[in-house]
């Protein structure tokens, strides 16, 4: 059972990402759109490749008629690449901004309202169907769950995809690779849901595939230094943003996951990808990668103590 | 033109006449839940069996003595309600993993055509055919019913019991977690049997 895991949520999600990443480099796009999409396409194939196992037909029909609240993840993490790629183009017009005087406006409002969207109709989508939640909740308490979910989707999305200095995105890597293993790891042991945490697994493949492919030379030259290369991380803030927060939706909604777990793991993703304040930016390279890992270890920790309690 | 417009109202009321009495000829049950086990067991590592059942059943169905092809049944399973007698498997089968209880609170069973045939020794089959949803899919399955007896209850209430026993495929309702290397079975075994009380015959019809 865990070799199947390994091979259709750990192998096939990275080659993918790999391969994604190398043909965005090829195609001359910028570094954040190479994570963008590297990320995205290794998570997308990695949930289907988990699906496949029971027939390809089952996974076919899971992308074509979806009835399970995780089968929508797929076409939502390539809704959210599309965003992401809006974003990402927008960027780069706002940098000749100076031949388009209108254009920037008319794209960040694009983007903007695009964002907002996504960021109401995932946990809309996802949790349309949660029995308890449609048939006991009050209108009021939907809202409310509506919007806190909203809100906290639109500041990880937004605090990941801050432009990330060298020395820090280096530390962010792995600090983002260790949150996502540990999330799925407490889905699978405290919300009692091994399907999402093996599906959560393929992102922590993704974004590895993902840094493979960087580091063999797809983002800047061969001979680019080691941080150099992670340039372009950010790009990769929407599809772990919505990968990782709709795992840790449907682990509450629909598994075990307590409250306070999936905080301290959405905590942890923002301390692992977030900007650090700008009172810690005066302190050296190596105490701001203490202070990051410290704040980001805390709370999985944390979760990974009352999980195994 | 009067006269085939007469006729034409004759020929309908005779038709909605004889309507009612179909309706009027089929006996309405309600299914008695304290008398009611739906029962399934399903393959552990191909070493062992494990059971488990539901305990929130309810559902009711029409009998027509008369005309038993119109008979029909109608079931409902609460999937929150299951029970192996082990909490953490318990819970464990709510999730998403297999029965998904948050999005898919309920199993739903409801005939669309039934066939009695009689047994040799001197019983009642109806052989049902329906729809089955579970688990967000719904798909057309054949269930063996076998009439098991029909008299007074405890209370003097006319009471009917019935039995079927089939096998289902977990996967073909996009159960699928745990198939490999057959860790939990594919072929889920169930057995139902339930108690059904005649309702008053002058309280409103409801179909079933």
């Amino acid at each position: 059972m865990l070799t199947s895991t390994f091979l259709y949520g750990g192998l096939i999600p990275a080659a993918v990402a790999i391969l994604a990443t190398l043909l965005a480099a090829r195609l001359r796009t910028p570094p954040s759109a190479h994570w963008a999409t590297g990320v995205t396409a290794g998570v997308i194939v990695g949930l289907l490749a988990l699906k496949s196992r029971a027939g390809l037909s089952v996974a076919l029909q899971s992308i074509l008629q979806p009835t399970d609240a995780a089968d929508w993840i797929p076409l939502i993490i390539f809704l959210v690449w599309l965003a992401a790629m809006l974003h990402i183009a927008g960027n780069s017009i706002t940098s000749q901004s100076s031949t388009h005087p209108v254009a920037p406006p008319t794209v960040r409002l694009l983007v903007n309202a695009a964002s907002l969207l996504l960021t109401i109709a995932v946990p809309l989508c996802l949790l349309s169907r949660n029995a308890r939640l449609t048939q006991e909740w009050s209108a009021s308490n939907k809202l409310a769950c509506l919007a806190i979910l909203t809100a906290a989707l639109t500041a990880v999305w937004r605090f990941l995809a801050t432009s990330d200095d060298p020395p820090q995105a280096f530390v962010k890597l792995p600090l983002l690779i260790a949150t996502t293993l540990v999330t799925a790891l407490v889905l699978t042991l405290s919300a009692h849901a091994f399907v999402y945490g093996e599906a959560c697994a393929t992102l922590a493949a993704a974004l590895s595939g993902t840094a493979s492919a960087c580091f063999l030379g797809a983002t800047g030259s061969a001979s680019a230094s080691r941080t150099s290369r992670i340039t372009g991380l950010a790009g990769a803030a929407a599809p772990i943003t919505f990968t990782l927060g709709s795992f840790l939706i449907l682990g509450h909604f629909f598994a075990d996951l307590g409250t306070l777990n999936a905080t301290l793991l959405a905590l942890s993703l923002v301390a692992a990808g977030g900007p650090l304040p700008r009172s810690l930016s005066a302190l050296p390279p190596w105490q701001q990668i203490t202070i990051r890992s410290t704040v980001c270890f805390l709370p999985l920790t944390f979760t990974l103590i009352s999980t195994f309690r | 033109m009067s006269k085939r417009i007469c006729s034409v109202i004759f020929c309908l009321i005779l038709l909605a006449a004889s309507g009612m009495k179909s309706a009027a000829a089929a006996d309405n049950y309600t299914i008695d839940p304290q008398h009611t086990s739906v029962i399934f067991s399903v393959a552990h590592s191909g070493l062992s069996y494990t059971y488990g059942m539901f305990r929130e059943v309810s559902g009711v169905y029409s009998l027509d003595k008369a005309n038993a092809a119109n008979s029909k049944f109608r079931l409902v399973i609460k999937t929150d309600s299951l029970f192996t007698n082990n909490q953490k498997r318990d819970d464990h089968l709510r999730t998403a993993d297999f029965f998904n209880v948050q999005q898919f609170p309920e199993i739903v069973f409801e005939t669309t055509k039934c066939t009695p045939t009689n047994t040799q020794d001197g019983g009642v089959l109806y052989q049902l055919t329906g729809l089955l949803t579970m688990h967000g899919v719904t798909k057309q399955v054949s269930v063996p019913l076998r009439m098991l007896g029909e008299g007074p209850g405890a209370y003097g209430d006319a009471r009917t019991g019935f039995l079927c026993q089939i096998e289902l495929k977990r996967s073909e309702f996009n159960m699928t977690s745990l198939l490999d290397k057959k860790l939990v079975g594919d072929a889920v075994g169930i057995t139902i049997s339930f108690e059904g009380s005649l309702q008053d015959p002058n309280a409103v019809t409801r179909s079933p």
